[in-house]
């Protein structure tokens, strides 16, 4: 008799690798329909509802290079990097590194080295669709701190903003590609920061200049308020770094990145 | 009709699965839907549109949790990580009931996601009945198991499918989502007759009823969701409802979304088959 675990294990490398050559002694067929073909209909399904899935977190990148590329792509992921995730949502998770590996050994993506960064730029554009919400930091907020708290304050950004770097202009491709109906800007190296965040239920995203995303990194690593202005200063010099804080900070407010001043002191 | 506690069966009439094509419209309008299905793993996530969609919705209509992932019938351990987000899921929508499918996903950490059949075995009966069974005292009550459609029959099953789904609905003491469509697609492909699994039920476990659509492939039919439902499910439909009295039913889609307005007009046929056994009931 073969146990449950046994036929499981079969079912399952079927699916995973359905041109095994392994007999299939265990599942019944008719003349019609042999145990082989009904056993194709699960190993079809898999492939077909990720690919699916990757079409849709990726659809920028599948209408970049078409359909057969991108299919030929997904299919390959799929084979080697199969889910471990009890919701579809994350089976993509790897997709990005997986292309920035492929454009390193596959001499027939050595004309798109800008791929692996489009696919990052659509994951944090996922990721930051269903973040957790959090207290959102105003302006009156803002007013009500004492001005002796400032120097040691520390900001708490919210869960769904993320940095992104990149050395194309992805923003603008994807953009161009996700329209309606889409369109195609050439890939053109022009290195920056972006951040990409999700305000009253919209992902939006815009570019850093330097001494932003600086400030922000800082920030987001504990610094307080005080480390900020002095790394501003050696930015953009003395004279210019209260204005250059003031503003920021009332950018960041504004656009629904700050959750939270916490006082130290 | 009474459960296995003697308590009367709730009936909450009859609902749509909640899909996010449909959000806008369902806020706007406020159809004439009597309750929501939403699945769970669907609104398993930090935050943003589907958690807002959801709690909105949630203020308007009744709903109940349908699952994907659990994975009831796997030789791998139950994920207990999924089982607290399903929890937690729970304590937000408040559901009249939470239902999963009787099948398995895949094995060794990994996800096949799908619904994938069990072999009809003494030995898979034990093991998914004390899984199902550790599942509600975990979670603190019943669930609801779905028979899946199924396009392959393993050689070691000693039972036929409905003697297995009642005989772990009667270890677990679960309750049942009874799926019509997916009886009427596994009656066509494996051959047997979707009246005499009907006949077997437990009427007072059937809580929920499944309609959908299929694809009518050569040999096969495939329960894709991307079709109306068909007439002779309908008729499946029609002669559960005699047996079984009133049971909570709704339509499932996936695929192929129609506007709102479509899925209305087709749970109007599936209200009026309902409200007529109700009409010869009082009769």
């Amino acid at each position: 008799m073969m146990h449950l675990s046994e036929l499981q294990s079969r079912f399952q490398s079927f699916i995973l690798e359905p041109e095994n050559g392994e007999e299939i002694s265990w599942v019944g067929g008719t003349e019609q329909v042999p145990s082989r073909d009904r056993l194709s209909v699960y190993a079809n399904a898999y492939v077909l509802r990720l690919k699916e899935v990757l079409e849709s977190d990726y659809a920028a990148v599948n209408r970049a290079i078409g359909d057969d590329r991108f299919g030929l792509l997904a299919e390959r992921y799929i084979r080697q990097h199969p889910s471990r995730f009890f919701s579809l949502r994350d089976f993509g998770n790897r997709f990005a590194a997986y292309l920035g590996e492929q454009v390193e050994i596959d001499a027939s993506l050595r004309d798109l080295p800008w791929l692996p960064e489009l696919a990052q730029f659509e994951w944090t554009l996922g990721l930051a669709f269903d973040s957790a919400e959090s207290t959102l930091l105003d302006e009156q907020d803002m007013a009500s701190i004492p001005a002796d708290a400032w120097p040691a304050l520390q900001f708490e950004f919210c869960p769904s903003v993320h940095r992104i770097d990149l050395e194309w202009n992805i923003p603008a491709m994807w953009k161009s590609l996700t329209a309606d109906p889409p369109e195609t800007v050439e890939a053109i190296r022009t290195p920056g920061s972006w951040l990409v965040w999700r305000q009253d239920m919209v992902t939006r995203f815009r570019s850093l200049d330097e001494d932003e995303w600086l400030i922000l990194d800082l920030l987001h690593r504990g610094g307080n308020f005080n480390d900020g202005c002095e790394l501003l200063a050696s930015q953009i010099g003395e004279e210019g770094v209260s204005m250059r804080a003031a503003s920021l900070l009332k950018g960041w407010i504004g656009q629904g990145l700050v959750a939270d001043a916490v006082r130290t002191y | 009709m009474t459960d296995t506690n003697g308590k009367q069966r709730p009936f909450l009439g009859y609902g749509l699965g909640l899909r996010r094509q449909h959000y806008e419209d369902v806020l706007d309008t406020k159809p004439e839907v009597d309750w929501f299905e939403i699945l769970s793993e669907n609104y398993m996530v930090d935050g943003g549109k589907p958690l807002y969609y959801l709690d909105r919705i949630r203020e308007h209509y009744p709903m109940v949790m349908h699952g994907v992932s659990m994975s009831i019938g796997s030789t791998e351990p139950l994920n207990y990580d999924y089982l607290d987000r399903l929890k937690t899921l729970i304590g937000r929508v408040e559901p009249a009931w939470f239902s999963d499918h009787l099948c398995w996903t895949g094995i060794d950490k990994l996800n096949m996601h799908d619904l994938l059949p069990l072999p009809y075995t003494e030995e898979a009966l034990d093991y998914v009945a004390e899984r199902i069974a550790k599942v509600q005292d975990y979670l603190g009550r019943q669930m609801l198991i779905e028979n899946v459609s199924s396009y392959v029959s393993y050689n070691e099953s000693q039972l036929t499918e409905w003697e297995f789904l009642r005989e772990v609905a009667g270890r677990a003491d679960c309750l049942l989502l009874l799926d019509i469509n997916n009886i009427y697609v596994s009656a066509y492909n494996h051959h047997f007759d979707p009246v005499e699994y009907l006949t077997a039920m437990p009427s007072e476990r059937i809580y929920q009823i499944h309609l959908a659509g299929h694809t009518q492939e050569k040999d096969l039919i495939i329960d894709t969701h991307d079709h109306p439902i068909a007439d002779p499910v309908y008729e499946l439909y029609a002669e559960a409802v005699r047996r079984f009295g009133r049971v909570s039913a709704m339509i499932e889609r996936d695929d192929n979304i129609p506007p709102l307005v479509d899925l209305l007009s087709e749970l109007d046929r599936v209200r009026q088959i309902g409200n007529n056994f109700s009409r010869d009931q009082v009769a």
